[in-house]
């Protein structure tokens, strides 16, 4: 049957050798020999093992005894016969108890040799078989321990909590994340009602106990947080339900977006409705001459309505702006600017609308500045300085004095508006950049505007890598400066 | 009926403010105006209004509130009638019950109210007063 079995007789007696190779041999063994038990291991190992070893017990160098341990150490399954003389069988009963697996008496006729070669052969079959069946099950165990350690890390390592019921609404499993939404030490399986959360255990029991595979989808408050979770039945191929897994995931971010989202567009239409109100109110009390006809007072409201549609179409455009910026379709088209020929623009078209207030308007630019020029888009710069001075001459009464400063600051070009008008609380100060955030007074009352000017301004700045800050004292006036990354830091020189 | 009608106009929006003053002068009252809480108060007290129209928000979102319960609380300006306009259901996340707890005014407008309409609304709490030109 497929090879032929080997085996190694190892004897110091040439005869005894010889006879055992020969009736082997007949039989058809492959037999090798060797003279003492060194000899013996040395073969055994260069020629990767054989079936049966038959050996001697006395012999120089090596003998039988400790030839036993010496190959057991090398394969434990290995097959040895020991050969002995009657007057040694203690001995040789000591060597079973070693390891041999038998003995045989000498002298011993060639059937009784071969009875015990093939006993010991089928011995070596068995055993070897258990062992193949040992490494087998053995293989099987790790790669199952491993599995469920890499699904148990995978599980571990997802930030949405999982949590699986069987079919008895106990929970069986649950990983890492949703011990941290929901602290609970109890040992598994425990019933999903232990959890305290009635809303997640109806849900995961409904999706249990429903006929066709249900799955349902909950927002579930827990403490501070908002869960989306999504519950679906565990079935097997041929369809039993065996259980539900539920999938928690934490959508508060999401949430505060959303009330942050409405909340914006609830400002937006505030800010819409209200000036629009006030020009459909003047229009019509003016045409419906429901309030008589007062030729000044008329004009007085036609010039406020027009201010607030004017005021209107900027709070559009700058809507549409910082829509466009957090949206990211806003692209800056940066060139080299020169900071100080934008200014200078800026305050030659302000010079009417100070004028007209009696607010003074002077500017400062000391030239050539070592680095006036910067990387940026023009119009965003331009309209950056604009709302700067803009404000400036409206929040500052009549008589007072707006000062423009263009000046070096380092790695910056840096452009200060100064004014000496109504200023700002600290309070008031830090929120001024706020979207739509007005101070509210009587001094500004009278001062049309939607508050989104300075949100536009920082942003504007911010894309550019620059900087704007604020100082401002009520009564006295504010200053705001605005630095901007020059072309010679940008570059790295 | 009576020739000497008062009402006090109290509003953050000078616009809104003129407008309504324009429609109230036609119809024969006399208008006093205060842009914030603070002056309306005194205006309040001092000038004795025979009704006073009041914007819920001003410089904070309750200042309208704030000032509508300071005004019951004072013997000087309990009695006179007071309507409410607001925007605040719109804008704000909170609602109010109008009841005379929480919001103690005799009427309630939500914004934009057309100047007709508030002229009206004023004319007949005044109607309806008992024991008119005391
Ligand atoms: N130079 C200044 N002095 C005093 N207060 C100022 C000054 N600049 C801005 N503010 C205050 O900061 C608020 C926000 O300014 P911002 O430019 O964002 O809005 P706005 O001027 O009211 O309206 P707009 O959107 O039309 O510019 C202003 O309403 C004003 O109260
Ligand atoms: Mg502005």
């Amino acid at each position: 049957m497929g090879e032929p079995q080997r085996i190694l007789v190892v004897d110091d007696e040439v005869g005894m050798r010889e006879g055992c190779r020969r009736i082997l041999a007949a039989e058809g063994f492959v037999v090798e020999t060797a003279a003492d038990g060194r000899a013996a291991l040395e073969h055994f190992q260069a020629a990767g093992g054989f079936d049966v070893v038959i050996s001697d017990l006395k012999m120089p160098r090596m003998g039988g005894m400790d030839l036993i341990e010496a190959l057991h150490a090398i394969d434990e399954d290995a097959l040895l016969l020991v050969i002995t003389a009657y007057a040694t069988i203690d001995t040789a009963v000591d060597a079973t108890k070693r390891g041999a697996y038998g003995y045989i008496p000498k002298p011993f006729t060639p059937d009784e040799l071969l009875l015990h070669v093939r006993n010991g052969l089928e011995k070596r079959a068995l055993r070897l078989e258990a062992r193949q069946l040992r490494e087998e099950r053995e293989r099987r165990l790790l790669e199952v321990a491993f599995e469920r350690s890499k699904s148990t890390t995978i599980l571990n390592c997802m930030t949405d909590g999982v949590l699986v019921i069987n079919r008895h609404g106990q929970i069986v499993l649950r990983n890492q994340a949703l011990s941290r939404i929901l602290p609970d030490g109890m040992p598994l399986p425990t019933p999903v009602e232990t959890l305290g959360i009635p809303e997640l255990s109806d849900l995961v029991l409904e999706v249990v106990r429903s006929e066709d595979a249900l799955i349902a989808s909950k927002e579930l408050a827990i403490g501070p947080c908002t869960y989306m979770v999504n519950a679906a039945p565990v079935r097997e191929p041929v369809g039993e339900t065996l259980g539900a897994v539920a999938v928690l995931r934490d959508i508060t971010a999401l949430k505060k977006l959303e009330v942050a989202k409405s909340m914006f567009v609830s400002m937006v239409a505030h800010e819409l409705k209200s000036p629009l109100a006030t020009i459909e109110s003047s229009l019509g009390l003016i045409l419906s001459g429901a309030a008589g006809n007062d030729a000044e007072r008329d004009r007085h409201l036609m010039n406020r309505a027009l201010l607030r549609a004017t005021t209107l179409r900027t709070l559009v455009g700058d809507l549409l702006n910082l829509t466009a910026i957090e949206t990211g379709n806003f692209t800056l088209k940066r060139t080299r600017t020169d900071v100080c020929r934008v200014v200078r623009e800026v305050v030659d078209g302000l010079a009417d609308k100070a004028a007209e207030k009696g607010v003074s308007l002077a500017l400062a630019c000391d030239e050539p500045l070592a680095a006036s020029e910067i990387l940026a888009d023009t119009n965003a710069i331009h309209s950056v300085i604009t709302n700067l001075i803009d404000n400036a001459i409206k929040y500052t009464p009549k008589g007072g004095h707006v000062s423009v400063r263009v000046d070096d600051a380092g790695a910056y070009a840096r452009v200060s508006v100064q004014d000496d008008g109504i200023g700002m609380t600290a309070a008031e100060r830090d929120r001024v950049f706020d979207e739509f955030y007005r101070v509210k007074n009587e001094q500004t009352a009278a001062i049309p505007g939607t508050g989104l000017g300075l949100t536009l301004v920082r942003r504007l700045v911010e894309m550019h890598q620059g900087r704007i800050d604020v100082d401002s004292t009520p009564g006295r006036g504010s200053t705001f400066r605005v630095r901007l990354p020059t072309t010679a830091y940008a570059q790295g020189a | 009926m009576n020739t000497e009608r008062k009402v006090l106009l109290i509003d953050d929006d000078a616009d809104l403010v003129a407008i309504n003053e324009a429609v109230f002068a036609a119809r024969g009252f006399t208008v006093d105006k205060a842009y914030n809480g603070k002056v309306g108060f005194e205006r309040a007290r001092d000038g004795k209004p025979d009704a006073i129209v009041l914007d819920v928000m001003m410089s904070t979102n309750s200042e309208g509130f704030d000032l509508a319960r300071r005004l019951r609380g004072d013997d000087a300006t309990r009695g006179i009638p007071l309507v409410m306009v607001t925007s605040v259901n719109s804008t704000v996340p909170f609602t109010y019950e109008p009841d005379g707890v929480f919001l103690p005014v005799d009427r309630f407008l939500e914004k934009p109210v057309p100047p007709e309409t508030l002229v009206h609304e004023v004319e007949r709490i005044l109607a309806s007063l008992p024991g008119t030109g005391s």
